[in-house]
């Protein structure tokens, strides 16, 4: 196995279980969820309930699409996407000085770290790019 | 690739969806959570502070234009709290630290008013004297 293919492989592992365990535990309480969101303030409470219904699912379903060749890019451009705003959310609230669980996995057992957070945010964003430029450099592992 | 991506956001909503049917009820009667705030932030805008201490508490010492609930009273601190909010102006009910007196009034008080911007203040009384409040 080459460099390349380690690291996608690493990528892909990593991504689906981070996303897959996120979602799953978020999946059972919404309104725990929700209540993560909207400390965060920048999201009313209706904002923060439709997005605690709808995120985990979207992990989720981005998680099993990593196992479909032709949705493997497309996934993994997802997730990245959902990185970055994850992270734009976490610095604000670092920057405003807030003490709050990061809600990453749900509500209270997230911790309340957000360094914390923000360092495992940047990884996971990390390990997304590094697949995306990885196959994109070699146009037949493109699904 | 886009025509994934869309795929794969339509699909997640397909269960949330059905996610929201079937849990309705609680969704639906989900209540906003009353939020925390820092002395630091919440001295950095326009606020009017409640006092949710015993009253004997608030005259040994309190934060400097707070109203105290137990002196007022319900009604007249609603009386207050109307004539003094504007638009802009965030409430923060405080305690002793490590006390749900001002959660719970805070919860109160937006279930009586409807104001958005209602905090309870983190580390309480404690908090706002180590920054010098009084």
């Amino acid at each position: 196995m080459n460099t390349r293919r380690w690291i996608e492989g690493v990528a892909l592992v990593t991504l689906a279980a981070v996303f897959g365990v996120a979602g799953a535990l978020k999946l059972a309480g919404p309104v725990v969820f929700a209540d993560a969101i909207y400390r965060y303030r920048l999201l009313p409470w209706g904002a923060s309930l439709v997005l605690a219904v709808y995120l985990p699912w979207l992990e989720l379903i981005c998680a099993l699409a990593l196992g479909i060749a032709r949705l493997r890019r497309p996934a993994v451009a997802v997730m990245m996407g959902l990185c970055v705003l994850f992270l734009g959310a976490l610095i604000a609230a670092k920057a405003r000085g807030l003490e709050l669980s990061c809600g990453c996995f749900g509500g209270a057992a997230s911790g309340s770290d957000l360094g914390q957070a923000i360092v495992r945010d940047v990884v996971v964003l990390g390990l997304a790019i590094a697949y995306l430029v990885s196959v994109g450099r070699h146009p037949r592992n493109r699904a | 690739m886009i025509r994934g991506v869309i795929i794969i956001l339509l699909a997640a909503m397909l269960p949330a969806l059905a996610s929201v049917a079937l849990r309705w009820e609680r969704l639906h009667g989900a209540e906003a959570p009353v939020v925390g705030i820092t002395y630091r932030e919440a001295s950095r805008g326009a606020v009017l502070w409640l006092d949710a201490r015993p009253a004997e508490d608030f005259r040994r010492g309190h934060v400097a234009g707070a109203i105290s609930i137990a002196d007022e009273g319900w009604d007249r601190t609603l009386a207050v709290v109307a004539r003094r909010w504007t638009p802009g102006t965030r409430i923060v009910v405080y305690c002793a630290a490590g006390c749900d007196l001002a959660r719970e009034a805070a919860v109160r008080l937006r279930g009586d008013t409807g104001l958005p911007d209602i905090y309870v203040l983190e580390g309480g009384w404690a908090a706002a004297a180590g920054e010098g409040a009084r």
